[in-house]
């Protein structure tokens, strides 16, 4: 991938914008979260990280922010130039999936950084830094696998509809589902959790923990490749206009 | 021999096509009103305390404990869809008539100052017959309020009006940058960010400690438009435990006005520089 593509990818009008939307709320977030929220008598960091960072916060704010993020990519698909000079449709959609891989680990460690702070510089309790780096890194990760599939089903549904708008939407009832079964009495537990939920690991977790969480997300993204591949096939991404 | 042409003026209350498409999608978006006003009664006493809930921003008043996740939605989904329906309405406008209104006016202000009073004119549209259904079907379904001190005018001049105004004013001050955006950048982008930043806001606020959002809520753009944060004689009598001290209306609508302005001429500047092909 050449620097001119990943510039054209990463600083563009979209990506500003999503960044400076990001960086106030954060901030915002920080000035008003309150010392108040740890509790002492029960110190565990997994919980505070989880508690900082809550799934309303994800699934109404950073979510479709996150929609926004990944348009460039698809409209980097669109574009004849690109897709001619990748030779065949398959290596259109690799290309895709490194891009997106690519945006999820920024937005990851965007949304995790403010989450970081507050429970290093607002909490009155002292943590093990190598307990807080852990959780840190392992939450990454399975953020940017959560944003990889968010920005995967975005693709399949729109090079099936050409429509952005119902792919967002589809986007959007995907990652709102987890919100959904915890808030209807009677559908906790039962129901699978597939989104945001996956990325929540509890105390004490070990590598292993994470890897078992991963998983499901790992599959997700990898038959969500093998969609898009299918797709890829029997639609064109350019634009008609460009051919 | 001189030809005249008779020239016929543009009825400026027709309807055109871009209009009607508008007028659907707000009966569309007034129809999602009525159904949340109609599913709206579910753990709620009295019709009163669901519009304060909802038309008063009560959700958002809980005094640091986090907001119920379903009240949020009931409450802001119509709001959601509204600005969704209506954020392409400049792009839509300009898309339609733009190439050919653009090369016969001398000022492109003027395209958009008819265009802002229309948008204008949709909002008022919506928050009042909005506000007036939800409120003629909660009292038909649960009765008249439950407080016999209250007398019906007194409810409409310090709580009805004051809300469905602050929610006029707060919804156009979020439609003028969204559709700014979609026109500038994206159909989606305009929705989103807005909307994001919006939410975010009344989210972290309420579910902050009284203290915090008493020292944010007054500065913040985005909370101006919740009426039961506000403090007045009418707040401090029936929503005391979310009332922030010295947040007045006046100060709101002083604020919201000011921001309605510099969005206005934000939007002239960026219609002036927009390039038409």
């Amino acid at each position: 991938m050449s620097a001119y593509q990943l510039k054209c990818f990463l600083i563009n009008r979209l990506t500003i914008i999503v960044v400076v939307a990001i960086a106030l709320i954060q901030v915002y977030r920080f000035a008003t979260y309150d010392a108040l929220r740890f509790h002492v008598e029960n110190p565990d960091p997994f919980a505070f990280y989880f508690l900082v960072t809550p799934i309303e916060m994800i699934i109404f704010v950073m979510v479709p922010l996150y929609t926004i993020f990944s348009i460039p990519a698809i409209h980097m698909l669109e574009n004849a130039n690109f897709c001619t000079r990748l030779k065949n449709r398959e290596n259109t959609v690799y290309r895709y999936s490194l891009l997106v891989f690519l945006q999820a680990v920024i937005f990851a460690i965007f949304i995790n950084i403010m989450s970081l702070l507050i429970l290093l510089i607002k909490s009155p309790l002292v943590f093990d830094l190598t307990v807080i780096a852990f959780i840190s890194l392992a939450t990454i990760v399975l953020d940017t696998l959560f944003f990889s599939i968010c920005a995967l089903l975005l693709l399949a549904v729109y090079a099936l509809t050409k429509k952005i708008q119902l792919a967002a939407l589809v986007l959007f009832c995907y990652a709102i589902w987890d919100f959904l079964i915890d808030h209807i009495p009677g559908y906790v537990g039962i129901l699978p959790t597939i989104g945001w939920r996956l990325t929540e690991i509890q105390c004490p977790a070990s590598l292993y923990d994470v890897f078992v969480k991963a998983l499901p997300l790992l599959s997700l993204t990898a038959l969500l490749i093998w969609i898009n591949l299918l797709v890829a096939r029997h639609r064109d991404f350019a634009r008609a206009s460009e051919i | 021999m001189m030809v005249t042409y008779k020239v016929r003026k543009e009825k400026a209350h027709a309807l055109f096509p871009v209009q009607r498409v508008y007028a659907i999608r707000l009966c569309i978006v007034l129809a999602i009103c009525v159904l949340a006003g109609v599913l709206s009664p579910f753990g709620y006493h009295d019709s009163w305390s669901i519009l304060y809930q909802t038309l008063g921003g009560g959700v958002f008043a809980t005094d640091g404990s986090v907001p119920s996740a379903f009240a949020i939605l009931l409450c802001v989904t119509p709001t959601f869809i509204f600005c969704y329906l209506f954020s392409d309405y400049l792009r839509n406008s300009l898309e339609h008539a733009g190439a050919y209104v653009f090369t016969r006016t001398i000022k492109r202000g003027n395209w958009l100052r008819i265009r802002l009073i229309q948008l204008g004119g949709f909002v008022c549209a919506y928050s009042f017959s909005g506000g007036v259904f939800v409120g003629a079907l909660l009292f038909l379904q649960k009765g008249m309020l439950g407080d016999a001190t209250v007398q019906g005018w007194q409810v409409v001049f310090n709580f009805f009006l004051p809300a469905v105004t602050l929610n006029m004013l707060m919804l156009l001050a979020l439609l003028i940058p969204v559709n700014i955006l979609a026109l500038r950048l994206h159909p989606l982008a305009g929705f989103i960010t807005v909307m994001a930043f919006y939410f975010a806001s009344l989210l972290l606020c309420a579910s902050a400690p009284h203290s915090i959002t008493a020292n944010w809520a007054p500065l913040l753009p985005t909370t101006q438009g919740v009426f039961a944060w506000h403090d007045t004689v009418f707040t401090q009598i029936m929503f005391s435990p979310g009332v922030i001290e010295g947040f007045s209306l006046g100060q709101s609508y002083a604020y919201l006005l000011v921001l309605v302005a510099f969005e206005i001429v934000f939007s002239v500047v960026s219609i002036k520089r927009i390039e038409l092909l």
